[in-house]
């Protein structure tokens, strides 16, 4: 019975995922508040789930040549040695901690996103306003 | 060459000046990209989310690309970063593992329902009320 509530929190977290929202921003709080999954078990469980439906998106999108390759090694290197560094970090800290300074990062997103759509809608605004006189 | 003309062609040439970048702006892109890499790297290293999230603006910011490019190039950086956090979280992280397979399955369903259900929500009320649930959620994370 456990079995299937897991399968359908994930459901539940992937469909918002799926639609594009956030992409698994919102997949962690729902199986870490709602489930009681540990922190870095959902972390794990959602790269998993990602890889097989990520490597099809890229595929589509390379395939569309939607892909911009010329400046990718020079975010890709220095993402790759901190990305590494960090998932090391992530697995040797308290699951509590981790998921403290994940709900951070949430509040971080959440208030820089609102506060950018706001202020970006305001400015279109503003220049509709011009256009108009 | 009338004056209208002349000052057309003028215009012209300062707008290809500006867009066409030299080799000062072309290096300060490639440092603004390579520190966007290290801090995209390190947050979606601890969480194994979010990379794409920041990837998505820094590359539309840096580079200038639409919607459609930022987003396929985005999952093009965080693929390659997912992958190397799940073998580390792998090799070194202790797992409820009972909880991990069911996990996947349901997230990998709730994924193609999902994109079936709308390739891109855009309306603005939802991505208010997106990120209005993601800011109750990380406070409810944070306490």
């Amino acid at each position: 019975m456990q079995f299937l509530y897991f399968i359908l929190a994930g459901v539940l977290g992937g469909v918002l995922a799926g639609m594009g929202m956030g992409g698994g921003t919102l997949t962690l709080p729902l199986l870490v508040l709602v489930m009681g999954v540990g922190q870095l078990t959902a972390q794990f469980a959602n790269l998993i789930a990602f890889l097989p439906s990520g490597a099809i998106a890229l595929g589509v999108h390379v395939k569309n040549g939607l892909v911009k390759t010329d400046n990718l090694t020079y975010l890709l290197l220095p993402a790759i040695f901190t990305c590494a560094v960090a998932s090391l970090f992530a697995t040797k800290i308290d699951g509590d901690i981790l998921k403290k300074l994940f709900g951070g990062f949430l509040c971080l997103v959440a208030v820089g996103s609102l506060a950018f759509k706001a202020f970006g809608n305001l400015k279109v605004g503003k220049e509709k306003k011009r256009e108009k006189n | 060459m009338d004056i209208s003309t002349l000052s057309a062609t003028m215009i012209a040439e300062g707008i290809s000046k500006y867009n066409r970048p030299d080799a000062k702006s072309v290096k300060r892109r490639k440092l603004l990209i390579s520190l966007a890499g290290i801090f995209i790297g390190i947050v979606n290293g601890i969480f194994g989310a979010g990379g794409g999230m920041l990837a998505v603006p820094a590359l539309s910011y840096i580079f200038g690309y639409d919607d459609r490019h930022s987003h396929a190039t985005a999952i093009a950086v965080i693929l390659p970063l997912c992958l190397v956090s799940t073998v580390v979280y792998a090799l070194r992280g202790s797992f409820q593992w009972a909880v991990v397979l069911p996990t996947v399955i349901g997230v990998i369903i709730g994924g193609v329902l999902g994109a079936m259900l709308l390739k891109r929500l855009s309306n603005d009320i939802i991505s208010f009320l997106f990120y209005g649930l993601m800011l109750f959620c990380g406070i409810k994370m944070l306490i």
